[in-house]
C-alpha cells in the first residue's frame, strides 16, 4: 500500500505545491495511532522533518475519524488568513488505496511537549520562566486563531438550547445525577438566561487543545490533530482545556492537578488569570459569561471523560470557588 | 491449549479467549487477538489477488488479519493444538480463503512459485532446531526453499530479534534461557549450552547445543542475499516484532533522530537519560547495531503479476 502511496505522491508532486524539487526517494516512518489508525511520516530524500503525514484508517472507526479530520482540516485551512495557515497542516488529498481510506497533510516542523515536562509544583525558576514564555506564545496563537474565526452573534433561545441545555441533558443521560449536581444544573440553566440577547463571539474550537497537539519550532507555535474541530462553538473552551490538562506534580492525580490549577492560590494562578484576562479582553467576553462557559466546559469534558465529573463536583460544590473571582 | 480448544468448540473462540485468557494472561491475549499484529503489511504491495503463506502461524493472528485483504492465505503450524485452534476459529468465522496445515516448516508440500508473500514471524531463529547440520547453513537452505515457493517479485517478511540487541548487554536472556549466549562466539555459546542446566523459556526443555541463531543487521542482509533475495529493507520494530506499533527504517539516521527528538518523548529522568544516549548512538550510526527487534522485507527479483 505504501508503494502505491509513494507512486501517487510522485505523480501528483507538481499539484501538491510543496515548493521543493521532486524527490529522488521517499522514506517512511510508520507509527500506530489511536482507534486502529496508522500514521505515516513521509520524508523526502534525507530531510530532517517529514514534508507530509498520511493518516490511514485500518478499520471503520479510524476511517470515520480521519474522514472527519480531513474535512475539518480543509474547513479550517480555508477559513484562516495566510499568516495563520502556516501554523497548521495543509490538507493535500484524500484517497482510498487497497480498501483503506487515507488522507495526506503537510508535515509541520517542531517538537511536541508533554504535560509531564512542566510539572507546575516542581518547576525551577528557569523552568517557570521558559514555561511562561511558551504558554504566552500558545495563548497568543489561540487569540489570533479565535479572532480570525469569530462570528459575533446575538444569543437566542436556540443557542441556549444547543450550548447549555443539551450538554446538561447528555450528562443526565450518561450518569445517575447526584442531588448537588441537579441543584447546580438548575442554577446554571437559570444563569444561562443572562446570555439572552447578548453579543457573544462564536469561534472555531480545536476541542483537543492540549500540549500534545501543540508543536514549537524556534519561536513559532503550530497546532495539529483537528479531528474534533467544532465550527461556531463557544469561546474560551480551548483555553480552559489547555490549562486544565496541565500537571501539578508527579504524584498528583487528576483532581489534585485541577485543584492546584483552579482552586488554589499559587504562582501559576497569577499567570493563568493574566492569560485568561488577556484572552477574554481580546474577544470582548465579560466575567459573568466566562463563568458560565467554564461550567459548560466541565460538563462537556465530563461527558467525554468520566473523571472530569469529579472536577465539576470539586468546583461547583466548593463554597469559596467562583470562576469569575479567580479570573477577573 | 487442549482445554481452550475444547471450550472454543463449545462456546466460541472469542468468548473463550475473553473469559479464560484475557484475565489470566493479557500479554498472550494481545498476542493471540491483537489487531495490530500485521500492521507491517502496509509496507508491501498486497492486493486482493495476493497469495500468502504464513509459516509458524501459531494461533493464526496474522493469517486471520491478512485473509480479508488477500486471495488466499495458507497458515502452516507445527503444533497440532495451535493449528486446531486456527481451524476452529476459521470454521466459526466462516473464512473460505484460509487453509490451515499442520506441517514441519522445513518440508513444505507446496507448489513452487505460487506465493506473493511468505511470513516468518519469530521462526527463522528456530530453524537450526529442525535438523543436525550447521544452523546457519540450515537457515540459508530454508530461505532458499522459500525463495523457490515465491513467485517472481514476491516478498518475504521476517520478524526476528537482533543478535546484538542492547538489553542482552544488561543480562537479557537469549532464546536458550541463558544470558549472553547470543553475544558469544557460536562455539563458546555451544559449550556453554552443553554445561548449562537452564531450560529454554520457549521450548520448555534444555537446549544441549547452541542452535538458535539470531544475527546482526548486516548478517541478516548477507543471509538474505546469499539465499537469492534482493531489495532487502530492515526496520527497527517497536516495541517488538509481535507488537509492531512503530516501524523505523534503519538506513535513514535523520528519521531515527526525528523519532527520538520529536515523537518519542521521555517523561522520566531515566527516560531522558536513555533518550540522550539513543540520540548519540543514532548520530554515530550505531542504532542498527543495538535495536531489539527487526522487521525485514526482501524481494525475489522479477515482475509481480498481482
Amino acid at each position: 500500500m505504501i508503494h502505491r502511496l509513494k507512486e501517487l505522491i510522485i505523480e501528483k508532486w507538481e499539484t501538491l505545491d510543496i515548493s521543493s524539487k521532486r524527490p529522488s526517494s521517499l522514506n517512511i516512518l510508520q507509527m500506530e495511532n489511536h482507534e486502529g489508525g496508522v500514521l505515516l511520516f513521509i520524508f523526502k530524500d534525507r530531510d530532517k522533518f517529514p514534508f507530509a503525514i498520511a493518516k490511514i484508517g485500518l478499520n471503520e472507526k479510524s476511517k470515520t475519524l480521519y474522514e472527519k479530520e480531513f474535512y475539518n482540516l480543509s474547513l479550517v485551512w480555508n477559513s484562516l488568513p495566510i499568516y495563520l495557515r502556516k501554523t497548521i497542516p495543509r490538507p493535500l488529498f484524500e484517497k482510498t488505496i487497497n480498501g483503506y481510506y487515507l488522507f495526506l497533510e503537510t508535515g509541520l516542523k517542531g517538537k511536541r511537549r508533554l504535560a509531564e515536562d512542566f510539572k507546575l509544583k516542581s518547576l525551577s525558576w528557569w523552568g517557570k520562566k521558559r514555561f511562561k514564555e511558551f504558554l504566552k506564545k500558545v495563548v497568543k496563537w489561540l487569540i489570533e486563531f479565535h479572532k480570525a474565526t469569530k462570528k459575533e452573534v446575538e444569543f437566542t433561545e436556540s443557542h441556549i438550547e444547543e450550548f447549555i441545555l443539551k450538554p446538561i441533558e447528555d450528562f443526565k443521560r450518561i450518569y445517575a445525577v447526584k442531588q448537588e449536581e441537579e441543584t447546580f444544573f438548575k442554577v446554571l440553566s437559570e444563569k444561562a438566561g443572562l446570555l439572552l440577547e447578548r453579543k457573544i463571539p462564536l469561534v472555531f474550537s480545536h476541542n483537543d487543545f492540549w500540549l500534545g497537539n501543540i508543536l514549537k519550532f524556534k519561536e513559532e507555535i503550530m497546532v495539529t490533530d483537528w479531528e474534533l474541530l467544532q465550527k461556531d462553538d463557544l469561546p474560551l473552551i480551548d483555553l480552559l482545556m489547555l490549562f486544565s490538562t496541565l500537571i501539578a506534580s508527579k504524584d498528583d492525580d487528576n483532581p489534585g492537578s485541577f485543584k492546584y490549577i483552579y482552586l488554589e492560590e499559587n504562582w501559576f494562578s497569577k499567570l493563568r488569570r493574566n492569560l485568561e484576562n488577556e484572552y477574554l479582553g481580546s474577544l470582548g467576553i465579560d466575567s459573568e459569561i466566562a463563568e458560565i462557559l467554564f461550567y459548560i466546559f466541565l460538563i462537556r469534558m465530563s461527558i467525554r471523560v468520566p473523571f472530569w465529573r469529579n472536577r465539576l463536583l470539586s468546583t461547583h460544590i466548593s463554597k469559596n470557588f467562583s470562576f469569575s473571582d479567580t479570573s477577573i | 491449549m487442549r482445554k481452550i480448544n475444547r471450550f472454543a468448540k463449545e462456546k466460541g473462540w472469542k468468548e473463550v479467549l475473553e473469559e479464560r485468557l484475557e484475565p489470566k494472561n493479557p500479554v498472550l491475549y494481545e498476542y493471540v487477538a491483537g489487531k495490530r499484529r500485521a500492521n507491517w503489511h502496509l509496507l508491501l504491495p498486497l492486493t486482493s489477488e495476493s497469495r500468502v503463506l504464513d509459516l509458524g502461524a501459531g494461533w493464526g493472528s496474522i493469517s486471520f488479519l491478512l485473509a480479508p485483504k488477500c486471495k488466499e492465505v495458507v497458515a502452516v503450524e507445527g503444533i497440532y493444538e495451535r493449528a486446531e485452534f486456527c481451524e476452529i476459529k476459521r470454521t466459526q468465522e466462516g473464512i473460505q480463503n484460509l487453509q490451515v496445515i499442520v506441517a514441519d516448516v522445513t518440508e513444505l508440500p507446496l507448489p513452487k512459485g505460487y506465493f506473493d508473500l511468505i511470513i516468518l514471524n519469530g521462526i527463522l531463529e528456530w530453524v537450526g532446531l529442525f535438523g543436525k547440520e550447521d544452523p546457519l547453513a540450515m537457515q540459508r537452505k530454508f530461505l532458499r526453499n522459500l525463495w523457490e515457493l515465491l513467485g517472481p517479485g514476491g516478498y518475504v517478511y521476517i520478524g526476528v530479534e537482533n543478535r546484538y540487541q542492547y538489553n542482552s548487554f544488561f543480562g537479557g536472556r537469549d532464546h536458550t534461557g541463558l544470558q549472553f549466549t547470543n553475544l558469544m562466539p557460536r562455539r563458546i555459546a555451544n559449550l556453554y549450552c552443553k554445561f548449562s542446566m537452564q531450560n529454554s523459556p520457549r521450548t520448555y526443555n534444555r537446549l544441549a547445543s547452541y542452535r538458535v541463531y539470531t544475527h546482526s543487521y548486516w548478517d541478516y542482509k548477507n543471509l538474505l542475499h546469499a539465499s537469492g533475495f534482493s531489495n532487502v529493507e530492515i526496520f527497527a520494530v517497536l516495541p517488538g516484532y509481535n507488537n509492531p506499533s512503530i516501524l523505523l527504517p534503519l538506513d535513514n539516521s535523520n528519521i531515527l533522530s526525528y523519532y527520538l527528538t520529536c515523537l518519542r518523548l521521555f517523561a522520566t529522568f531515566l527516560g531522558k537519560f536513555l533518550g540522550y544516549w539513543a540520540r548519540i548512538l543514532v548520530k554515530l550510526g550505531l542504532a542498527k547495531l543495538l535495536v531489539p527487534d527487526f522487521s525485514i522485507i526482501a524481494q525475489k527479483e522479477g515482475l509481480n503479476d498481482t
